[in-house]
This record gives structure tokens, sequence and C-alpha cells, in this order.
């Protein structure tokens, strides 16, 4: 189902936790929700399951508003960062809890139980008590209880971030895979970014209560809107400059570091002096010795290599400026400290923001 | 609902102790509760009544004593428990608790046939080895949660330094320590104070204090004298929980 | 951890020097006492006195007269009268006091806390006010008209019930409270996600996991019942001895100290007996609400 919220807003004493949040999440579709602690996603996701009320705004599911329905009349489900299994239940109790408070009959618990069971992989372990599993095991029950009552929206508050490292890979994948399946609406809170990118179909980066961009992975990664987005998700070159000329979708800025780039910046109304920031990855800045193919390139010195396996970070001067490259190590890292390169980049390569 | 019910037990809570204070102030004979004039004619009588203040007395001198020995003897005990590493130390943990365990009806007749038989029925000294007894528990309780949030690294240093034991616990734990032991000290004066089954078991008339001369008048005679002394022995433990509140938080005293 | 070394030798009997001085305070004042008692209670009680040649059961027998047996009956009947009122009112309070945010729940815990401090007399006292015959309870509902004729409310088991769950609720809410507090807030919110309307969440959820810290709290009162001493014979009149001060008769009054002897040392058997189980019911409820996630 399609869930809307439109303007939520939650304060708690003078801080505001979620300060006007408009979001369009469609049906089927798996959406991250990105920031920081203390960003107000996870207030924001209690605010859709009910388990805090608003102070402003509308929650609407499936076109129906639901933001005065008391947290047992709705139809979401969450999974909670500490699981929140009912130690004195057995798993299958657990599992089946949500079944027995709609009133269903045993038979058709049982049955159903099972099934959340097996689609979780963990068959047979219904007898256990929470106590008794694992860390991951305790997960998948969380979710097995939260996928057998079919609600139409299912929320995930960092479900994960309790695991260790190769867990959390596996699960990452499993639990996106179930997605997928049963074919909900997903919603997932995290402050880690590859699990963001790696699970969801498209994601709202959050700060201090408000939603900075709405995207795709991709579109987020390559063309952040606002400066914290581009350092949330990754490492960036940022310059600031101001726009000397513009032709055919291109301009050339001029920026601080004493650079002059060119920058493609398709339909986008420009004029000369306005100014204009420009982000570049560093996996798109190619470090080269010989004569440059690329629209940017500029004589720099490496000032430090450092080797990190498969790839290598290089941190460059150009000038007054100073550039952070990766690339991939193949047999050794290609440049070491003082080596005299060329920088150089494509006009596509970089993201404008105004 | 809830809320109104809550409210009828903060009230069930602080009802009897309101009324005798009310009642203290009565300018009547007998037992009604003031509502235009208030007297403090039964204070006055209460004060004037030798009964009654060699009753505060005593129990003041018992007391004070009892609480010292008490946070002494807990203090020591405390130390080595929280400490020292020792076989039998859970065991013994247990036993310095043990007398919460015992009902203060079955303590004060064994007591009273104990005290009999060596001939110290009704002294100073009986009645304040029993109090100590029933206080001990407290203290080393309360001693012990507070010396466990003194770190030990804090000893060995001073110990490094070369000061011996002695004079570290008296100028390192001690003042580290002071605010646990003064709510000892403070706790154990206030359930001493109002002891009334054990010493009621282990005294005669001769020998009362003053929660027992207090037990006493009401069960032959009540007049409001009763609620005067009522009303200062309320006021005192009241005192107390503000001073224990301040200095350590009732919530912190750890069970 | 270890001490610093060099005081090996020393440090052994240091733990010993620490503890003894109150081991021995309680092993006189204490432990030796009540052997007495033990010892005292197996003697015959004569009208010369007590004959300690002679060692016998007959006093525990005594206890079976119908007389102790009939006051035992009513002290088991009210304190387990007491325990119920107790456990009811216990949730409600704790439940209420755990809604509310720093300093009005350290202003309400002071409020059921403060009782315990006060003297048992004076309690008794205000409660003489509030219940007799001419008490505030009674006036009012006279002048109100509801009553004709004021209510036996003191003097009487009834007193007896309200004094005691006034004098020992702070026992019951205290462990309650704590374990209500000490819940995973998330499980009620999982709870009620899943549907569960909030007296589900309290019947499936919150009252099976602190369950076994009522028990254990109820049980402990119960015990406390059982032995009160002041509150029942000033509460409880001439028509409603319990137990307690049965023994202060025997002891006092009638100075048959093997009886009295006998007596302490059954109460005190079925005391630790009671407060044993109650240890075991926390251990185990504590095994299993142990799992509160990674928070």
């Amino acid at each position: 189902m399609r869930l809307e919220l439109r303007d939520l807003r939650k304060r708690f004493g003078d801080v505001a936790a979620v300060d006007g949040v408009s979001l369009d999440i469609l049906d089927g579709e798996f959406f991250a929700l990105l920031g920081p602690s203390g960003c107000g996603k996870t207030t924001l996701l209690r605010a859709i399951a009910g388990i805090v009320a608003p102070d402003g705004g509308q929650v609407v599911l499936g076109g129906e508003e639901i933001t005065a329905r008391p947290l047992h009349a709705r139809n979401t489900a969450m999974v909670f960062q500490n699981y929140a299994l009912f130690p004195h239940l057995t798993v299958a109790d657990n599992v089946g809890f949500g079944l027995v408070m709609r009133g269903e009959r045993k038979a058709a618990i049982r049955a159903r139980v099972e099934e959340a069971l097996a689609l979780v992989r963990l068959p047979g372990l219904g007898a256990r008590y929470p106590t008794q599993l694992s860390g991951g095991q305790q997960q998948r029950v969380a979710l097995a209880r939260a996928l057998v009552v079919r609600p139409a929206v299912l929320l995930l508050d960092e479900p994960l971030s309790n695991l260790d490292a190769r867990l959390r890979d596996e699960m990452r994948t499993e639990v996106r895979e179930i997605q997928r399946q049963v074919g909900i609406t997903t919603i997932l809170v995290t402050h880690d970014l590859h699990e963001a990118f790696a699970m969801s179909d498209r994601l709202a980066v959050m700060n201090a209560g408000r939603v900075e961009q709405v995207g795709t992975p991709a579109e987020i990664y390559a063309r952040p809107a606002t400066r914290f987005v581009a350092e949330f998700t990754g490492d960036a070159n940022h310059f600031d400059g101001r726009v000397t000329a513009v032709a055919e979708g291109v301009a050339v800025v001029s920026v601080a570091a004493g650079l002059t780039m060119r920058v493609a910046v398709g339909d986008a109304r420009l004029a000369a002096g306005q100014p204009l920031s420009v982000m570049i990855r560093p996996e798109r800045v190619r470090l080269g010795a010989g004569p440059g193919e690329l629209p940017n390139g500029f004589p720099g010195v490496v000032e430090h290599a450092t080797y990190l396996g498969a790839l290598t970070n290089y941190r460059v001067r150009c000038g007054e400026a100073r550039l952070l490259a990766q690339a991939q190590t193949l047999a050794a890292p290609a440049f070491r400290s003082g080596d005299h390169v060329l920088v150089e980049w494509g006009e596509h390569d970089c993201a404008v923001r105004a | 609902m809830l809320v109104a019910l809550n409210v009828l037990m903060v009230v069930f809570m602080l009802a009897p102790l309101v009324l005798v204070v009310w009642m203290s102030f009565t300018p009547d004979e007998f037992f009604s509760l003031p509502l235009q004039a208030f007297s403090l004619r039964w204070y006055h009588e209460a004060f004037a009544y030798p009964g009654f203040v060699d009753a505060f007395v005593l129990s003041l001198v018992l007391a004070l004593a009892a609480a010292t020995v008490a946070v002494s003897l807990g203090f020591l005990a405390a130390y080595a428990l929280v400490r020292f590493r020792f076989p039998g130390r859970a065991a013994l943990d247990t036993f310095f608790v043990s007398p919460l365990l015992v009902p203060a009806v079955v303590l004060g007749i064994a007591l009273l046939q104990f005290v009999n038989r060596l001939g110290l029925y009704n002294t100073f000294a009986g009645v304040l080895a029993a109090h100590v007894v029933v206080v001990v528990p407290y203290t080393v309780r309360v001693i012990a949660t507070a010396l466990r949030a003194v770190p030990e690294e804090v000893e060995w240093a001073a110990m490094n330094l070369g000061s011996r034991r002695g004079t570290m616990l008296r100028r390192i734990t001690l003042p580290l320590a002071r605010r646990g032991m003064i709510a000892a000290f403070l706790f154990a004066f206030i359930l001493s104070f109002d002891e009334v089954t054990v010493t009621i078991f282990m005294t005669g008339p001769a020998y009362q204090t003053l929660p027992i001369r207090v037990y006493n008048y009401l069960t032959d005679q009540v007049d409001p004298t009763v609620a005067a002394v009522s009303t200062l022995l309320i006021a005192l433990s009241a005192a107390l929980v503000v001073v224990l509140d301040r200095i350590v938080g009732l919530e912190n005293l750890g069970r | 951890m270890t001490a610093p070394s060099a005081r090996s030798a020393a440090v052994a009997w240091l733990p010993l020097l620490f503890v003894l001085p109150l081991a021995l305070v309680l092993v006189a004042w204490f432990v030796w006492p009540l052997l007495g008692s033990f010892a005292g209670s197996v003697h015959p009680f004569t009208p010369a006195g007590i004959d300690r040649s002679r060692w016998t059961l007959e006093n525990y027998g005594k206890l079976g007269d119908p007389y102790y047996v009939g006051v035992l009956g009513r002290t088991l009947r009210v304190s387990a009268l007491i325990s119920l009122i107790t456990a009811v009112l216990a949730y409600p309070v704790a439940h209420f006091i755990a809604g509310r945010r720093g300093r009005t729940q350290a202003l309400l815990l002071l409020v059921y806390v403060a009782p315990w401090l006060v003297n048992v007399a004076v309690k008794a006292f205000g409660w003489m006010l509030l219940l007799g015959p001419k008490g505030l309870v009674n006036r009012a509902l006279m002048t109100t008209g509801a009553i004709d004729a004021p209510l036996p409310l003191v003097f009487n088991e009834t007193g007896i019930v309200i004094g005691l769950v006034h004098g020992h609720f702070m026992f019951v809410l205290l462990p309650l409270w704590a374990a209500l507090a000490g819940l995973d807030p998330n499980l009620a919110a999982a709870a009620g996600n899943l549907g569960a309307r909030p007296w589900q969440v309290f019947r499936r959820i919150v009252f099976p996991l602190t369950l076994p810290a009522l028990l254990a709290g109820i049980i402990i009162n119960f015990c406390m019942s059982m032995a009160a001493f002041a509150t029942p014979a000033l509460l409880g009149g001439a028509r409603a001895r319990m137990i307690s001060y049965v023994a202060y008769d025997v002891n006092l009054v009638d100075l048959n100290w093997p009886l009295g002897a006998a007596m302490a040392v059954a109460l005190l058997v079925v005391v630790v007996a009671l407060v044993w189980v109650s240890q075991r019911l926390t251990a185990s409820g504590r095994r299993r609400v142990v799992f509160e996630g990674a928070r």
C-alpha cells in the first residue's frame, strides 16, 4: 500500500525531532530513512507506527488517513532494534501473537506461524524461547512476527545494527529477498550508508528533523542536493566558486582555490558571476602521468598515498587546492608521496549546487 | 480512573499522619479536629509531662548510641565485604543481613529470655545491643553501596604512595564515602528511635522509650497530649527523611 | 585484579579483623539468644518454674490447642486478606508512578516510603482518629446521613487490615515498581503494534513479566503481617488478637517461657521457609527477564 506523510511534526521539549517531513512512498517499495543519530528518523518511524503521536501533519495509508488511529488499530508492523521479543513466550507464541490479537483460530495460527518461520528460514524452532536463540535468529523471529500479520507497511528500526558484520551482510540480502518475495511496502531506518544503498529502492537523507534529499541511491550519491548529503554519503571534494561563462550546457567555474573547471550543467539557467558549488567524488578524480585527455586537467603533487588494500586514497595538491582521489590499487599503488601527477576529470564527473 | 485511584492512595498513605498533626493543635479537652481555634496547649502538656521528656531523652541517647555503634561496626564489615576477597564472603554477607529475616516478635522473645538469664533485663546495654542488631543490616547495606562507588584504585594509589591502611581509611576512604555514611547514620537513627516491638519485649515500665510510652498511652487513655508527642515524632522523621533525600536521594539507597 | 603485593601475609588475617567486631555482636546478641530459644522451648514449664533437667516436645504440642489454632487461623486469614488487597492496589499505583517523570516520580515514591519511617504507634494512633466511632470517617458519614450508627472500623479485624495494608504497602510497591520500570518499553510498543489493546498488553505481557516480583513481594508482605505486633495490638483491640499478641501474653504475662520460645521458633521457621520460597521466585524471574536486548 502507498504511504504518504504530509508535513509531520513532533517536538520533545525544546527540540523539534521531526520538523515538517513530507514523503510519498510507493506500494511495494523498499524505502530507507538514512541519517545520523538524533536526526529524527526513528521518531518518524514511530509516528508512522503510532507509538508516538505527532504534533502536526498527517499519515495517510492506502488513501486513508490514520493519523488519529491508536497504535493497535493501524495496519503496520514494526521490527525493533533490540527485537523486543516477548521473553516469556515461545518463538511460536511470539510469532503468532499478532494473529491471536486479531482473533484468528488456532489451526490457522499454527499454519501461518509455520509458514512465516519457513519464510525466514527458521523452521522447527517454534518451541524454543527467545533467550535460547542467537542474535541473528532472534532478528529473524522478530521479522517473522511482523510479516505473519500481513501488514500494509513493514517498519524496520535499525534491525541489523546489533548483529556482527558478517551476519549483517548476509541478513541484508536475505531481508531484501524476503521483502521482494512478499511484495510489502517497507521502510528501513538506518544510520549505515551502505545498508541504505544496498537495500533500498529509494531513500531519504535526514538531518535535524528534516529531509534533505529523496532519491534513488545512485541519484543521491552522484547528485547530492546539499553539502550535508554529499558528506554523509561518502568522501567528496568540494569547491565553492563563481560562474565565469556558460555555453551549451557547460559552465566554466572559477573556484576559490585558484582552479578553473568545466562542469556540465544541463538545462540549468546560470548567469555569469553567479556562485556555484562543485562536488567531485574521489573515485572520479583520475591521476595520470602524461598528457591529459579530459576537459579538466591540473598538474599536482601527491602529498600522501594511503594503501587500503583494494583501493588507494591519494591526497594531491594542485596549486592551492587539495584534492582527494581514489583509485583501484591493482598490483601496487601507482603513485607515491612526492610524485608529480596530472589530475583530471570530465565535465560529467561532477555535481553542482547553486 | 487510574489517576483517581492514585490520588485516593496518596490520601490513604498520608491521612493518619495528617490527622495526628491536625489533632495536636486542638484547644479542647477531648479529641476533636480544630477548625477555628488552634492551640499549643497540648505541646505544653507534652513537655511538662516528665514521662514524655524522660522517654524522649532515653530514645535520643539510645538512637544516637545505636546509630554510632551500628555505623562503626557496619563500616568495618562493609569494607571487608566490598574490598577483600576471602572464602565465605557471600555467606558472611547473608549473615550480616539475616536479622532482617527474623520477625521482631521472635527476636523480642528470644532476647527477653536471654537478657533475663544474664540479669540484663531493663538495662541500657541490653536494649542498645538489641537496637544495634535490628539496625545493622541496613547500615551494612547502605555503606557497602557507598563504598562500591569509591574506586579501589584510589586506595591503592594512596597505599602505593606510602600511606598505611588505617591512615588511608581515615583520610581517603571515609571522606569519599561520607554521604553514604551519613545516610546510614540517619537511617539507623530513625529506625532505632522508632523501634517498638523488640523493645517492648525487653523492657519494663521503668525503662520506656518514647514510642513505647506513646504505645502505652494509647492502650490506656487517650488525650490530645499524645497527639502533640506524635506530631513531634512525625516532624522528627520528616526532618530526617528530608535530610536523607537531600544527601543521597531516597531512590539510591540500594536494596 | 589483585591488591598490591608485599602485604600477602598480612592480608590473610586483615579481613578477619574487620568483620570480627560485627560478627561477635551478632553471635552474642542474635544467634545465641535464638539458639537459647530453641533450647528453651524443649523444657517443660511447671508451676515451680522451668524444669531444665527434662526435655519434651509438649510445648510444641500445646500449640495445637484449639485456642492457639484459632488465633493462628485468624492470623493467617487476616494476613492473606492483607496480601490480597495490597497486591490489587500495588499494580495501579506502581504503573502510575512508573509513568511519571523525574521529580514527580521521586516525590510519589517519597510519599509511599515515608510512612515506614514514622513510628508504628503514631500511625496506629492516626488510624484510631480516623476510624474510631467518633473518628473522622464515621462523623463525616453520619453528618451526611449516609449511616445512622457508627461503623465498626477499628478495634477489630478491619482495623488491623487497614493499618497493616497502610504500614507495609511500600514493601510490595517498591519491588513491583522496580520490575515495571525495568521492563523494556519496546515490549509494550511491540505488543500494541501487533494489535494488542492496552488491557491486553497488561494481561499478556506486563503482568506475566512482573508477576515474579509481585509474588516475591507479597510473600514477604504476608510474613510481615503474620509477625506484626504493635499495629494489630493497637488496632485489633481485645476482639481480634493475632499470634504476636498471644506470644506477648505468654511471655510477659504468663511468664511461660518454654511455650513462648516454642511460639517464637515456630513462627521463625514458617517465616524463613516462606522467604526462601520468595527468593526462589525472584531468582527464576530474573533469569527470564534478563533478555532486554542490547540497550
